[in-house]
């Protein structure tokens, strides 16, 4: 006869210690998959976890929030920033690269500077579709979202060449610089960034794409799902992709791709737990208010969601958002309060009865 | 004691999100480390105040210095190195001596009066804190102890065995008294 799980029990119990202080893969690993596949045990371990916090002398999230706004006022963002000569930025590279570069950078530094990225350039000029280009100049990640649904965190200094309406056979957009990717599925449209002399395909999925400007390389590093990476090669048809040469990695993976050697190196990462991703926010909700979602969402995302809070204040939402794009996101809230929603000026717009 | 969950690789970005002034990386750095960088702080200097004012100091000096910082391997090294140094700096003009980073070294284990101070500190609900103290009150010196040794230092009970001389089974006896006493008010 099964035990029922309590909370004492798991308090003592060492291998659930391991699990929750990440101390021994094994008991992390046998936890995980213990959770997933006796789904209803997590209200016990949720109490356990919550209990275990408070012993460790954990401070909650919204503690820490409060904590960092502390800080956030006490920073002045228009102060002059201390330059670093530009040699110092270039820390991905091999020692022998970095001779490499010290030599010619004064050349590459200047000549950048003043003309446009030649890649870059040369890539949009070879689509035959008309693109639109999104540059961010700003400090704060700019937010694209693209007509199949997939939104893009446009981060400082770098742009963005997409279509208006993606062509019937695939999904291809241009990337100069650096930005997080969340991917809506489309089996039969496979989506493709081109950067920097690769082309990242990716069905569905949310990944973070370095190619900058001035330098020779391209890291790829997926989050959820899995992407194949070919290097794009110039020749007389065109341009064309380097299939022989294609990489697959998959999440908890990442890849740097050495433009100048056309070599891939893959990066395992040590742990068995996703990647965090760069945006601060756990979609993961436990039935909270609609309200509290719709906040997150704006914050995260920096828009706007119009919503009469007397009516949906009183609507619960469990739900785990992080692996959908914003679109994505904003649709399964709205089914879950049986609510519509409109995207009008770069303002969401929510309507409904509400669920009382 | 690694509970590094960021990738060498992840840190490299984060690098680059802050140097161009993404005000999210620091953000993302500052909830993802505030935690382990707190119990660091409180086992270096035994004093949960000094070492938050610390952390907010070390994440200022991040951002202000962000573009002469050369390379980070590990963001949570790096953070943890600073706010040691930054301690010994306070610990030293409060004290107004030269605090020996060398003593800093030996992790002192924590009191458990310290303990309890910050445990009931964190309750943001006033009333909560009351029952708490309530709580801690009925719990034994020993039971105490043994608290703080597995879910604060994270000793196994292999470990609170040889520190404390006891058997393991009278351990778990204890821990469990104490939970159980512990758990009616901190559970709703």
């Amino acid at each position: 006869m099964r035990k029922t799980l309590v909370v004492e029990d798991l308090l003592l119990d060492e291998t659930f210690l391991n699990y929750y202080f990440k101390s021994d893969e094994r008991d992390i690993f046998d936890w995980e998959v213990r959770l997933e596949e006796r789904p209803e045990d997590q209200i016990i371990i949720n109490e356990a976890i919550l209990l275990l916090d408070k012993l460790s002398l954990k401070f909650s999230p919204a503690q820490i929030k409060k904590k960092y706004l502390k800080l956030y006022n006490n920073i002045d963002f228009d102060e002059k920033v201390l330059k670093s000569p530009f040699w110092v930025k270039n820390i991905w590279f091999g020692a022998a690269a970095i001779l490499a570069l010290t030599l010619f950078s004064g050349i590459y530094y200047f000549y950048f500077q003043n003309n446009p990225s030649q890649k870059y350039t040369l890539l949009i000029n070879q689509s035959n579709i008309n693109l639109i280009e999104k540059i961010n100049k700003s400090n704060k990640p700019l937010l694209i979202n693209l007509s199949d649904g997939s939104s893009v965190m446009l981060y400082k200094n770098s742009r963005l060449s997409y279509p208006l309406k993606f062509s019937d056979i695939d999904r291809k957009v241009y990337l100069e610089g650096d930005a997080f990717f969340e991917i809506a599925k489309d089996i039969s449209h496979p989506f493709f960034v081109y950067a920097n002399d690769l082309a990242t395909k990716v069905l569905g999925t949310s990944f973070m794409i370095n190619a900058p400007k001035t330098k020779s390389y391209i890291k790829v590093l997926v989050k959820t799902g899995k992407v194949s990476i070919y290097p794009i090669v110039r020749n007389s048809k065109g341009m064309e992709l380097n299939q022989k040469l294609a990489t697959v990695i998959t999440q908890n993976q990442a890849v740097n791709y050495d433009i100048n050697n056309a070599r891939f190196e893959k990066e395992i990462v040590a742990e068995p737990t996703v990647i965090k991703q760069l945006k601060a926010y756990d979609f993961d909700f436990t039935n909270v208010g609609a309200k509290e979602v719709f906040e997150e969402i704006q914050k995260a995302y920096g828009i706007k969601i119009i919503y009469d809070e007397n009516i949906f204040n009183n609507c619960p939402i469990t739900a785990s958002l992080s692996d959908e794009p914003l679109m994505g996101k904003i649709d399964l809230v709205c089914k879950a309060i049986e609510a519509n929603y409109e995207l009008i000026d770069g303002q969401v717009i929510i309507t409904g009865k509400g669920c009382n | 004691m690694n509970h590094n969950t960021d990738s060498f690789f992840v840190d490299k970005l984060l690098l680059s999100a802050l140097r161009s002034g993404d005000e999210k990386a620091l953000n993302h750095l500052f909830s993802n480390n505030y935690n382990r960088l707190f119990r660091a702080g409180l086992r270096w200097c035994n004093d949960s105040e000094l070492t938050e004012d610390c952390i907010q100091l070390v994440f200022l000096d991040l951002w202000k210095y962000k573009m002469s910082i050369s390379d980070i391997n590990s963001f949570e090294a790096y953070l943890m190195g600073s706010l040691k140094k930054r301690i010994v700096k306070e610990l030293s003009r409060k004290e107004n001596k030269n605090v020996s980073i060398g003593i800093i070294n030996e992790t002192l284990l924590i009191s458990t009066s310290s303990y309890e101070e910050i445990f009931i500190q964190q309750e943001t609900d006033e009333s909560q804190k009351l029952n708490l103290k309530n709580a801690m009150n009925q719990l034994t010196p020993r039971q105490k102890e043994i608290l703080v040794l597995r879910y604060f230092e994270e000793d196994s009970f292999k470990d609170i065995s040889i520190k404390t001389g006891l058997q393991v089974d009278s351990i778990y006896k204890t821990l469990h008294e104490a939970i159980r006493k512990l758990k009616l008010i901190l559970v709703k």
